[in-house]
């Protein structure tokens, strides 16, 4: 797992946080994002994905989408946590290049 | 640094005259459409892009922002329109009349709804016609497109309210326009003879109701379509 990224994401969701002036609690890699004990609603889901979507676009020097079908499923939401988030994000740099 | 508006289908008709009234008024015009424009306006610059094409649209969004930012204006207005009986309607035309105006809504207020969210703040205005509220016959395609729209205003006002963005809808009634102009006439009056207000609709109209619903203090204004001339 790239660590920068896993970085990124968890600076995405503190950020956002503190915009919503939130408690804060640390974010870790496997802190849950949403669903059950996550620390975003679904506004701040949504805020969380765009916001991280335009920073790997920036990174990767192209368009890089993380729009998905699964986003809300409970078990299978590429966003349960920091860190799927994070491999999810990677995926899509890396099919993005590939594409 | 001027606001920036993004008017769908700029080449013609109603985006057109949407898209000088907003460079006339400060905004930062960005038009598209699918072929080259053949007019030009201070403020006002033209891009190429088709709305149903997701490339396409993520691009032209993409590059708005890189080059002047994040849109503050949306007018959904890229449509076309088969008038013809239903029973004579090829299904590729009926295809492209939904993907134009459902698709193509979605996708552009998708990417600026993005963009808009950062700034917690976006007005997106899109077109629908007096036609959903007739069921005009003739134009079935076209009023489940255009009913379509309508229920997306609805709900894209539902899901981007808490981000400072309205959606609303304008539904014109006729206009001499392209799309009206291959309707016989004696169609076009009694299209008119059903409506409140018994005249065609004129650009101005059009433009008055766009400067509600993108004024700032319009922020309370979501999830309406506002029929000119009345059903």
């Amino acid at each position: 797992m790239n660590e920068d990224l896993l970085e990124l994401v968890a600076e995405t969701v503190r950020s956002y946080r503190v915009t919503m002036q939130d408690s804060a609690a640390p974010i870790a890699a496997d802190t849950p994002l949403f669903g059950e004990g996550g620390v975003l609603d679904s506004i701040g889901l949504v805020s969380v994905v765009v916001e991280l979507e335009q920073k790997v676009s920036e990174l990767a020097g192209r368009d890089v989408s993380l729009m998905n079908d699964r986003a809300l499923s409970r078990s299978r939401s590429p966003f349960r946590t920091v860190r799927t988030l994070a491999e999810y994000a990677a995926g899509e740099m890396g099919r993005a290049g590939s594409t | 640094m001027p606001p920036v508006a993004l008017v769908t289908g700029s080449r013609k008709g109603i985006g057109r005259r949407v898209a000088e009234h907003l460079a006339a008024r400060g905004y930062r015009v960005v038009g598209c459409s699918r072929e080259p424009a053949d007019w030009s306006a201070a403020g006002y610059e033209h891009r190429i892009a088709d709305v149903t094409v997701e490339p396409e649209v993520v691009a032209l969004v993409g590059g708005i922002r890189r080059d002047l930012g994040a849109p503050a204006v949306l007018i959904n207005n890229a449509g076309v329109a088969s008038m013809n009986h239903a029973l004579l309607t090829p299904g590729e035309t009926a295809d492209r009349v939904l993907r134009t105006s459902v698709l193509g809504t979605f996708l552009v207020s998708r990417e600026c709804g993005k963009l808009m969210m950062r700034e917690r703040f976006g007005r997106i205005v899109n077109f629908t016609s007096v036609a959903v509220a007739l069921a005009l016959e003739g134009e079935a395609v076209y009023v489940a497109a255009k009913g379509a729209v309508e229920a997306l205003t609805r709900t894209l006002a539902r899901e981007f309210g808490p981000m400072g963005i309205t959606v609303n809808a304008i539904g014109p009634g006729p206009l001499d326009t392209d799309l009206t102009r291959a309707v016989p006439p004696e169609k076009i009056q009694a299209l008119v003879e059903r409506m409140a207000v018994r005249r065609r609709t004129t650009f101005e109209d059009v433009t008055n109701v766009v400067d509600f619903l993108v004024r700032p203090e319009s922020s309370a204004v979501t999830g309406q379509t506002i029929y000119l001339g009345g059903p």
